[in-house]
């Protein structure tokens, strides 16, 4: 049978080879004293980026909402916890259909953490205005050349430490699900690929249905 | 835990998905190859609000304007002070777009020389099939399109 369930007090096993679960273990899968912590340091590196970056945007976009700056900053960063949870849950379901759970809060501060590596990036091309060397290039994206259109806004920050993210959040969701690290990793390169795909097509779609009119 | 129910629902979620993006991308292939008309200047569909300034020059610069949209009039703004459209010899003038009923010339000032134009029947977006507000539509003085200047794009005679 697929999914045949025997559970005791702390470990629950499904009849398929590799797939054992425990309970106690995966939802912990750092104590959970370090869970605020680690949550606290990509949020609060995500909101100085904004706070800091906001006031500098262009005064027509600016001009298109009437919330002061600070109130923009932390908006934004409720909207990259908002993300980080949507693609905890996406994960979430990828992962369910094949039998296994992923704790969503878990994931979603595997999300933040691995989301300092785009941090990173952004630090980066921040200090290299476009067009920047390739080996900016390399590590943050075409982004750093300076590309435009909806082709380039969706796959431009495919570099090396976007790869590096895929695979350190892989790593975090074979921990947290038991599986092997390279079905971990096969699967997040593939929702990467899907995610950013229908980033493209909805982008070009978009073009021109301005969000501030 | 994984229960059959909810790995049911899991999977019953991931079909939803996998359908909308198939979908996306079914829709995004269909516009993508979707065949436009070239565009022509002047085109018979379009309805002149303002008349071209006598003796301006046969090249166009026409900028597609949403008067809602405040990027296009900031971009407008910003061809008219810098007068790359008449250090080019070309004359500068405004495409209305998206505007479902007839919109006021003023809403886009005065003294462009190529005039002020309203898209009434859409055939910017329908038929061009452009999208972009705030784009320059550069026009040969045949009335055939050279070339489109992105609204983030810096406008430079050089360029051409």
């Amino acid at each position: 049978m697929f999914e045949t369930m025997r559970s005791s007090d702390d470990r629950v096993e499904i009849d398929r080879p590799g797939t054992a679960y425990d309970r106690k273990a995966a939802p912990l899968f750092w104590p959970a004293w370090l869970w605020p912590l680690l949550a606290w340091v990509p949020l609060a590196e995500w909101h100085e980026r904004f706070a800091r970056e906001i006031p500098r945007l262009d005064a027509v976009v600016l001009a298109g909402t009437r919330a002061a700056p600070a109130t923009l900053a932390w908006a934004a960063t409720g909207l990259v916890v908002a993300l980080a949870l949507a693609e905890a849950l996406f994960y979430g379901i990828l992962w369910g259909a094949r039998g296994r759970r992923l704790p969503v809060a878990a994931a979603a501060v595997a999300v933040l953490q691995a989301g300092l590596l785009e941090l990173a990036a952004l630090r980066l091309l921040g200090s290299f205005p476009a067009p920047a060397p390739a080996w900016v290039a390399a590590l943050a994206g075409t982004r750093a050349l300076g590309a435009s259109g909806p082709l380039a806004v969706a796959f431009g920050g495919a570099g090396l430490l976007a790869l590096l993210r895929v695979a350190l959040f892989a790593g975090l969701q074979a921990g947290l699900v038991r599986a092997g690290w390279r079905e971990a990793f096969a699967l997040t390169c593939g929702g990467w690929l899907a995610s950013h795909l229908a980033g493209w097509w909805l982008l070009e779609l978009a073009q021109g249905r301005s969000v501030f009119r | 835990m994984a229960t059959g129910f909810t790995a049911g629902l899991n999977r019953i979620a991931l079909v939803v998905a996998f359908a909308l993006f198939a979908a996306l991308g079914v829709f995004w292939w269909r516009e993508r190859t979707r065949h436009y008309e070239a565009p022509r200047w002047p085109d018979a569909s379009l309805v002149q609000l303002v008349a071209p300034a006598a003796g301006a020059p046969a090249a166009r610069w026409i900028v597609a304007v949403n008067p809602g949209c405040p990027h296009c009039v900031a971009r407008l703004a910003e061809l008219r002070r810098d007068g790359v459209a008449r250090a080019a010899g070309a004359a500068l003038g405004v495409l209305l777009v998206d505007v479902p009923a007839r919109p006021d010339s003023l809403v886009v000032g005065e003294g462009l020389d190529a005039g002020v134009w309203w898209d009434s029947t859409g055939a910017w977006r329908s038929r061009w099939g452009h999208r972009v507000y705030g784009e320059t539509l550069v026009f040969a003085p045949g009335g055939s399109l050279e070339r489109v200047i992105a609204p983030t794009t810096a406008a430079s005679p050089a360029a051409r």
